[in-house]
């Protein structure tokens, strides 16, 4: 019965758990289900504070992020960052995308933009927008930031001067942003610590995008209000791709999401009715 | 000289002065050039941390290999690509520019179509392990286990779109679970976890704490 841990030598039940699993997250893939997804209150906040920037606002997306979580959170920097740069082309706001996290963040944010190449490649490079790809430092590259953004941003991915970029002309703290989306697989906490509205009074607003299991880490922070919304994981990531009415990934996963539940669900009941079938044979011991 | 630099109480007071100065500047909004400068070396300091990183890397898998020891075709390995993908940075140009020595298609093959699914592919075997639990470990043997388990069905039918097309309800269950019980712990470990770090920065000023020197207790 003990599960042996060894590369391919795992018990039978447990592959035939694993073909099922693999069969099902698959089964989307070719054959889509399509069922519809609920708008959580979050979420709609969300794009509404980003819907709201108007001409000549500062957008910061900062994505403390490494690519192997892009299942998760991807879908959901990918729709953010369609609606982002949609704005820039019809509000004429204006985007600083860079990340501090020590792993794959320039990987990562490689693969966004690749993947939304087609909304960027016509805006004005420098003007409208600008990558800075990996500042280094994390949470003091974010301190720095906050105070003084031609210090921590000092050359952007292509190797440019920040002060020969338009962009950045008149954007010298956190002050002058107008608001945040911030993507982080791991703690949020720096987030509120650095960058919170409450402590910088030209910020308007911050949003996290984070996954499923560290919403509850950072609703305290939203009670508060050093938080001021968050996108919940790739169901989130769905949410908005929705809401900017344009399905992808995010969309696709999320039936992939329902039937890897409901086998999961399944799992779990069969489990326990098969443990209480067998406990119910066994005469009691006083142990237990 | 030599012996009143290896004192023990140097480094404590160099840590004294500088965390004292930045948390002084964080709740008083004082001096914050100085506090502003502590945090660029701090940057710095963190870029020379891959340096060392690198050194500490290669000496521990080259002696591996040397020694043959068990498993040491891995340490090859890893060594291997390491370089590959050190080169690929280093010569293979940065955001627009072309690189020097590598193609920049190259290495967006590599980072991007090599190492991006290896690190999903990692990230995602976890889930497989996820449902050999629910199928082995997930039984319900007291009813702590129980309520653990109806909570996590829940959260399974709040997150996934099916849950809310088999009963709208769950959706509403689902957000309470996540936004007011889980929360509520968290908080708790969020004091906790804020108690504790004053109490270490107490112990690492009173010199009691020596773990970040390295030389333990």
């Amino acid at each position: 019965m003990a599960a042996k841990t060894e590369l391919g030598r795992f018990p039978t039940a447990d592959r035939v758990i694993f073909l099922v699993f693999l069969i099902l997250i698959s089964t989307p893939l070719v054959v889509l289900i399509g069922l519809p997804i609920p708008i959580s209150e979050s979420t709609r906040k969300s794009y509404e504070l980003m819907n709201s920037l108007k001409s000549g606002d500062v957008l910061v997306m900062c994505f403390e992020m490494d690519v192997g979580a892009f299942p998760a959170l991807g879908p959901g920097d990918m729709a953010a960052l369609k609606h982002a740069f949609t704005m820039v082309k019809e509000k004429g706001i204006k985007v600083i995308i860079f990340g501090t996290y020590e792993s794959g963040v320039k990987i990562y944010i490689d693969k966004i933009l690749q993947e939304t190449k087609e909304y960027w490649e016509s805006l004005n490079y420098g003007v409208d927008w600008v990558n800075f790809g990996w500042i280094p430092g994390h949470e003091t590259a974010m301190a720095t930031f906050a105070r003084d953004v031609h210090t921590a941003c000092s050359v952007d991915v292509y190797g440019t001067p920040v002060d020969e970029l338009p962009i950045m002309k008149d954007i010298k703290t956190i002050n002058d942003v107008t608001g945040i989306w911030y993507t982080t697989y791991s703690s949020p906490d720096m987030l509120p610590r650095q960058w919170s509205p409450l402590e910088w009074p030209g910020l308007k607003w911050t949003i996290c995008s984070t996954l499923f299991g560290t919403v509850s880490w950072l609703m305290p922070y939203v009670n508060a209000g050093s938080i001021t919304s968050y996108v919940a994981d790739q169901r989130g990531g769905a949410e908005y791709e929705v809401l900017i009415g344009k399905r992808g990934l995010g969309c696709k996963f999320m039936d992939a999401q329902s039937l890897g539940h409901i086998y999961g669900i399944a799992l779990i009941i069969g489990s326990n009715v098969y443990y209480l079938y067998t406990h119910a044979k066994k005469p009691k011991r006083k142990e237990e | 000289m030599a012996v009143i630099l290896k004192r023990g109480e140097i480094p404590i007071i160099l840590f004294t002065v500088v965390s004292g100065i930045i948390l002084f500047s964080y709740f008083t909004g004082l001096i914050p050039e100085v506090a502003d400068e502590l945090i660029g070396w701090s940057i710095i300091l963190v870029s020379f941390s891959y340096i060392l990183g690198l050194v500490t890397l290669l000496r521990y898998h080259l002696v591996r290999i040397r020694k043959r020891e068990k498993y040491w075709p891995y340490s090859a390995i890893l060594l291997a690509f390491f370089l590959m993908f050190l080169v690929s940075g280093l010569l293979g140009g940065v955001g627009g520019y072309e690189g020097i020595a590598v193609s920049k298609e190259f290495k967006d093959f590599l980072w991007l179509h090599m190492l991006a699914p290896l690190q999903t592919g990692v990230l995602s075997y976890v889930g497989f392990y996820m449902y050999t639990v629910f199928f082995r470990g997930a039984r319900t043997r007291s009813w702590d286990i129980g309520i653990m388990l109806i909570t996590a069905i829940l959260l399974m039918l709040y997150t996934a779109p099916i849950g809310a097309a088999i009963w709208p309800g769950f959706v509403p269950i689902g957000a309470w679970l996540k936004d007011v019980a889980n929360s509520g712990a968290y908080r708790g470990i969020m004091i906790g976890v804020g108690i504790g770090l004053i109490a270490l920065w107490l112990r690492a000023v009173l010199g009691y704490e020596k773990s970040y020197l390295g030389g333990g207790r």
